[in-house]
C-alpha cells in the first residue's frame, strides 16, 4: 500500500482527529457544543470547520495542489477564526497539526518517513499553511477596511450627495 | 534515519505549537478585554447632558476606571431597588435551573465561542452577585452556592459581557421557564449607568436625541433638506414631483421612523419608499400623512440606558401627535422602536386618550393590536392596503432582485410581526426564498449590532455576532442566487451591509418599502428604467428580456 493509499484508507480517522484538535483550541465549555451539534445553521463554526477540513484533506492527497481550490476551502474556516479570540499563529496553526496526526499514524505502519510521497505530502501541508496565512491576513485587512470605511460609505456619502457637506475649496498643488 | 525516530519522541518536540484553551471554571477564568470586542466609553459631556450620574472620562483598557469611592455601595443599593421594583428581575434571579436550553442559542456564543456568551452564563455573572448579596444560602455557602462578591474584576466582566448582548431575546424563546435574558442585560446596563459606565455609541445618540429629537443630532432644517433631496431623486426616477408635508396640524396621520432611514444608506431608499407610498395615498385617496422634524426619531437608545431615559425620549412621540392633532401614529421600519412602542409606551407615557383607535381610512381595517398604543407598524398598514387591492403594483420591476427576508428581532419576537412583511414582499417581488426554518421567524438570528452595539470599534464582535445570520444568508445565496436581503429595521439596514461584505459578498440589503415603491405605479409617472438606487431594471437589461 502506498503512502497516499494509506492516508486515503484512514481518512475518516485522520479527519476526526484533526477536527478534534481544532475544536480543542476553543474553551472547554464550547467544545462540547461545537463537536455535537450537526445542524449547519445552529452550529456554523463546527460544521464549517468539519466540512472544509475534509475537502482540504482530499486536496492534500492529490499530486498537484491547486491554489484556487485550497484557498476556497481555507477561506470559510479562517474567515471565522480571524474574528475570534486567536492570535495569527493560533488561528492558522491547526493547518500544521495534520502533520502530527499523519506522523503518528505512519508510526504505527511500515511506511518510511523518507518516502518520497511523504515528503511531497508535507510540502503540500506547508504550502497550505502558507496560503492559510494569506487568507487570514486578507480577512484581517477586510475587517480594518470595514472599520475605517463603514461610516463614510453609509452616511457621509449620502450627505455629500445631498450637498449638505461643505467641500474644502481646491487649492493649487 | 527515519527508522530511528520514534513518533512519540518526535511528537513531544513538535506538540508545542498546538494551541489549547486553558481549562478553568468560569469564575476562575479572568476576563480579557480584547480590542475589537468592546465599544468606546461614553463621552462624559453626553452623560452630563442627560443629567445621568457619575459622568467621567475613562478607558476600558486602563486598570483604573475612575469610579466613585462608594461604587460597590451604589451598585448594591441600585440592585436592591430594582429587585423590589421589578418582580420579573427577582424571579429571573431565582428560578433558573441551569438546564442549558439557552446555552447554544445566542448568536454571540455561536460566533465567538466564548462560554460567557452563553445566556445562562451571562445571567450567572449577575446572579452570582445576587446570591452573595441578597440570599441567605449564598451568604452562608458562598461559592458552593454559586455566589461571589462584587469585585472590580467582576464589575469589568459585567461591563464586557453585558455589552456583548443585543437583547435580541432568541435565548428566551428556548427557556422552559420563560426567563428573559434581555431583561437581565437591561438591568445590568442600568446598574452600570449608575456609576457612569455607558458606551458612547449609546450615550451620545441619547443626548443628541434629547436635544434635537434624533440620534444623529440632525436639526430640523437639515432633516427637511434631506427629504427634499430624496424628492428630487424620486422626480428624476419617476417623473413625479412629490410634496411631503412637515409638522402639519390636522393631518390624518403622524409618521415617525428611525433617523437612520433619512441619513444612512441603504435606509435612504426605504425612506424614499415611504415618501412615494404617502404621495400615492394622498393623490388616490386623499390621505394626509405628515412628517415631524421634532419627533424625528423612531429609535430609542434610551431603552439601552435605563427605563427613565427610554421614557424621556419616547414621550416626544405622543407630545407631537397631540400638538399636531392627528388621529393616530404610523411607525416606520425599525427594530427596538417597536419593542418600546409595543411593550412600554402605553404604560410609560400613555394612555394616549387624545388619539383615536387606528383605523385605515382607505380600507376600514381597525388595527386592534394598536388599539391602546395608537401606533401602527407600516408593514401591517401596507399589507392591509395590498390585501384590499388598494395599491397598483408592477412586481416585475423588482425582477432583478432575488429576495430573502431577515426577521428583525424586536418586531418578530417583541411584537409577533412575522407574516405581514412576507406578504408585502411576495406581492411586490416575483423571486422570494426563505432562509432555513431555524434561522427565521421567532427563531431569527440577530444582526449582532442591535442594542447600541453598531459601532465601528467593536467590528470583530459585530462580525462574530452576525455569523449565524450571515451563514443562513450564504446558504440561500448559494442555493437560490439570493442577492437581496430584506429587513424591517434601521439597525439591520446599517449593520447587514457590513456583514454581507465580510461574510457573503454579492448580497445587498433593502428595506421593505424600497421594494414597495419600486413596484408601486404612481399616477402620472414616466416609464421607469431604473429602480430607486438608479440601477437599471431587469426588463431594461438586454432587448430580449421579458
Amino acid at each position: 500500500m502506498t503512502f497516499i493509499e494509506h492516508l486515503d484508507k484512514n481518512k475518516q480517522t485522520i479527519i476526526e482527529k484533526w477536527f478534534n484538535l481544532i475544536i480543542e483550541t476553543y474553551p472547554q465549555d464550547t467544545t462540547r457544543f461545537l463537536k455535537k451539534d450537526q445542524d449547519p445553521f445552529s452550529n456554523p463554526v463546527g460544521n464549517t470547520t468539519r466540512n472544509n477540513i475534509t475537502d482540504l484533506f482530499d486536496q492534500l492527497l492529490t499530486d498537484d495542489v491547486d491554489q484556487a481550490i485550497l484557498l476556497n476551502y481555507l477561506d470559510p474556516i479562517l474567515r471565522i477564526r480571524a474574528i475570534q479570540n486567536f492570535s495569527a499563529s493560533q488561528a492558522v496553526g491547526f493547518l500544521l497539526e495534520i502533520k502530527t496526526i499523519v506522523r503518528k499514524m505512519i508510526g504505527a505502519s511500515k511506511i518510511s518517513f523518507d518516502d518520497n510521497d511523504y515528503f511531497r505530502f508535507e510540502r503540500r501541508v506547508d504550502q497550505m499553511a502558507l496560503y492559510g496565512f494569506d487568507v487570514f491576513m486578507t480577512c484581517k485587512e477586510k475587517i480594518y477596511d470595514l472599520k475605517a470605511n463603514e461610516v463614510r460609505e453609509r452616511s457621509f456619502q449620502v450627505l455629500e450627495r445631498a450637498n449638505l457637506i461643505e467641500k474644502t475649496p481646491a487649492t493649487a498643488a | 534515519m527515519s527508522d530511528e525516530l520514534k513518533p512519540d519522541a518526535f511528537l513531544s518536540k513538535i506538540n508545542g505549537c498546538h494551541h489549547q484553551s486553558p481549562i478553568t471554571g468560569w469564575m476562575d477564568t479572568p476576563t480579557d478585554i480584547r480590542k475589537g470586542m468592546y465599544c468606546y466609553a461614553a463621552n462624559p459631556k453626553s452623560v452630563e447632558y442627560l443629567s445621568l450620574p457619575h459622568a467621567h472620562s475613562w478607558n476600558p483598557m486602563d486598570d483604573d476606571w475612575k469610579l466613585p469611592d462608594n461604587w460597590k455601595e451604589i451598585l448594591h443599593k441600585g440592585f436592591k431597588e430594582r429587585l423590589e421594583r421589578f418582580r420579573s428581575l427577582k424571579i429571573f434571579m431565582d428560578i433558573c435551573v441551569r438546564c442549558g436550553a439557552c446555552a447554544d442559542k445566542c448568536h454571540f456564543f455561536i460566533g465567538t465561542g466564548d462560554p460567557k456568551n452563553m445566556p445562562v452564563l451571562r445571567a450567572e455573572l449577575l446572579r452570582s452577585v445576587y446570591r452573595n448579596d441578597f440570599t441567605t444560602a449564598g451568604k452562608i455557602l458562598g461559592r458552593l452556592n454559586g455566589a461571589r462578591e462584587l469585585t472590580m474584576d467582576v464589575l469589568k466582566e459585567w461591563w464586557y459581557y453585558f455589552f456583548q448582548c443585543t437583547e435580541c431575546r432568541r435565548c428566551s424563546v428556548f427557556c422552559p421557564y420563560g426567563i428573559d435574558t434581555a431583561e437581565i442585560t437591561i438591568m445590568a446596563r442600568e446598574l452600570l449607568n449608575l456609576i457612569g459606565l455607558n458606551i458612547d455609541w449609546i450615550a451620545t445618540p441619547v443626548a443628541n436625541c434629547f436635544r434635537t429629537g434624533n440620534h444623529l443630532g440632525i436639526q430640523p432644517h437639515a432633516f427637511k433638506d434631506m427629504l427634499d433631496f430624496f424628492v428630487e431623486d424620486i422626480e428624476d426616477i419617476t417623473g413625479v414631483a412629490l410634496e411631503p408635508s412637515f409638522n402639519k396640524k390636522g393631518a390624518d396621520i403622524l409618521f415617525i421612523t428611525p433617523s437612520g432611514d433619512v441619513f444612512a444608506d441603504p435606509g435612504t431608499y426605504t425612506c424614499m419608499g415611504y415618501l412615494i407610498l404617502f404621495h400615492y395615498l394622498k393623490v388616490k385617496y386623499g390621505l394626509e400623512v405628515t412628517w415631524s422634524t421634532y419627533a424625528s426619531e423612531g429609535g430609542n437608545f434610551g431603552f439601552f440606558t435605563s427605563h427613565e431615559t427610554m421614557k424621556r425620549l419616547n414621550s416626544k412621540m405622543y407630545a407631537e401627535a397631540k400638538r399636531l392633532g392627528v388621529k393616530w401614529i404610523l411607525g416606520g421600519e425599525c427594530g427596538h422602536m417597536w419593542r418600546v412602542i409595543h411593550q412600554y409606551m402605553d404604560t410609560m407615557n400613555g394612555p394616549a386618550d387624545f388619539l383615536e383607535v387606528p383605523v385605515s381610512p382607505i380600507t376600514g381595517t381597525r388595527f386592534e393590536n394598536a388599539a391602546s398604543t395608537k401606533m401602527v407598524h407600516i408593514a401591517e398598514f401596507t399589507a392591509d392596503l395590498i390585501k384590499h387591492n388598494k395599491l397598483e403594483l408592477d412586481k416585475s420591476r423588482n425582477d432583478g432582485k432575488i429576495v430573502t427576508f431577515h426577521d428583525s428581532c424586536n418586531p418578530a419576537r417583541g411584537m409577533g410581526l412575522l407574516d405581514e412583511p412576507r406578504y408585502v414582499i411576495k406581492e411586490t417581488c416575483n423571486k422570494f426564498y426563505e432562509m432555513p426554518s431555524n434561522t427565521i421567524r421567532e427563531q431569527t438570528f440577530c444582526c449582532g449590532s442591535g442594542s447600541g452595539l453598531n459601532a465601528g470599534e467593536n467590528m470583530e464582535l459585530r462580525l462574530a455576532g452576525g455569523l449565524p445570520r450571515s451563514n443562513a444568508v450564504k446558504y440561500v445565496h448559494e442555493t437560490h442566487g439570493v442577492n437581496m436581503l430584506a429587513c424591517v429595521c434601521a439597525i439591520d439596514r446599517a449593520a447587514l451591509p457590513t456583514l454581507m461584505e465580510y461574510w457573503v459578498p454579492g448580497v445587498e440589503v433593502t428595506g421593505l418599502h424600497e421594494l414597495v415603491a419600486n413596484a408601486l405605479i404612481l399616477p402620472g409617472e414616466k416609464e421607469r428604467d431604473t429602480d430607486l438606487r438608479g440601477e437599471p431594471l431587469a426588463s431594461m437589461e438586454g432587448d430580449d428580456a421579458e
